[in-house]
């Protein structure tokens, strides 16, 4: 069986896209098949954070509207057999599909996916209400500042509205020499202004920007995002894994680091 | 100056979790946040007529139950201390 999930955030700018790829990524590491969709019309972005931007022939707009079949437009992943890409187009906008034709899209893919995972543009519009209409279930991103969170709140709301049943919670850039400098909310502190499921947290890490530069993923990578993004994808595929101690994993790092700085 | 300084001495992120609070509540409820910290000391001081409260400690929580059409219970809660 089949899931379908949309992962938004209200704000943009708090890693919607890097979230989409890297969960995706994770769950193709699974051995899931997996296809990930980008809603956002007219703003394309997940084809570039996956490094397939050259691959492009048809998009989804040219699916809804039929002028091809759903698997040629479909972009089979660099590294991973079972993820696929399915690209926006860049030179229309919004109107230009609807939620009925979102959720007859999604309903074919189902029949050929385990996960079907939908990259929601920012805001509250029509980019959404056609994000949302085909979900089952909603993964919202958001980062430890006042503007994001608020936004988060706003579309958690917005998801109940609309029945939206499991909705978990990604909070991303998490600077944890801030945290523990009091200059930055903690998770534990986001979690109790939403008061929904944490999904996971990732650590605000270079690996993560670089990564994105050359068009991979972070996840599979040695690095502490990695592992985060990984152990997302696991527990979205139903197992049970335990939080990574962001604090005291740094802690050895940053502590090496601030010896050298002494110097 | 002075009331400047006392911002500034405590960490950002204690300033910023009440803000972000306070709009959150003030967004979900619909109103200003001068209207939210009215409301707030006025259900203490309707509480503390009949109980005996310890102010600081308190946290009190709303919940706004609206009948949905699918018949369903639409609940928010909103933490206002």
């Amino acid at each position: 069986m089949s899931e379908v999930l949309v992962v938004t955030s209200g704000k943009g700018g708090v890693g919607k896209t890097t979230s989409t790829a890297n969960i995706g990524a994770g769950l193709a590491r699974l051995n899931k098949k997996v296809v990930l969709i980008d809603t956002d019309i007219g703003l394309r972005n997940l084809d570039v954070v996956m490094g397939l931007e050259n691959r492009i022939i048809y998009n989804l707009v040219d699916v809804v509207e039929g002028n091809c079949r759903v698997k040629q437009a479909l972009i089979r992943d660099k590294h991973y057999p079972g993820l696929y890409l399915l690209p926006s187009a860049q030179t229309r906008d919004k109107s230009a599909v609807s939620p009925e034709q979102m959720i007859k899209l999604v309903d074919g893919l189902t029949q050929l996916f385990d996960y079907v995972l939908l990259d929601c543009p920012a805001g509250i519009e029509q980019g959404f209400r056609n994000a949302t209409a085909a979900a089952q279930r909603a993964i919202v991103v958001t980062t430890p500042e006042v503007s994001a969170i608020r936004d988060a709140d706003r579309i958690i709301g917005l998801l109940q509205a609309d029945g939206i049943k499991k909705i978990d919670l990604i909070v991303n850039r998490i600077r944890v020499d801030m945290v523990r400098r009091g200059e930055m909310m903690s998770v534990e502190d986001v979690l109790d202004i939403l008061a929904i499921n944490l999904l996971g947290a990732i650590p605000d890490e270079e690996s993560v920007v670089i990564a994105a530069n050359h068009g991979e993923f972070v996840v599979g990578s040695n690095t502490l995002s990695g592992q985060a993004y990984m152990n997302i994808a696991r527990r979205i595929a139903g197992e049970t894994v335990p939080l990574i101690d962001l604090e005291n994993s740094a802690t050895l790092l940053h502590r090496v680091a601030a010896l050298f700085r002494r110097k | 100056m002075g009331q400047r300084q006392d911002r500034y001495s405590r960490a950002s992120g204690r300033i910023a979790k009440t803000r972000t609070r306070l709009t959150v509540a003030s967004d979900r409820l619909d109103c200003n946040q001068t209207e939210l910290a009215q409301m707030q000391e006025e259900v203490l001081d309707l509480l503390s007529k009949y109980m005996n409260l310890d102010r600081e400690s308190l946290k009190i929580r709303i919940e706004i139950i609206r009948e949905t059409k699918r018949g369903t219970k639409d609940v928010k809660t909103i933490q206002i201390k």
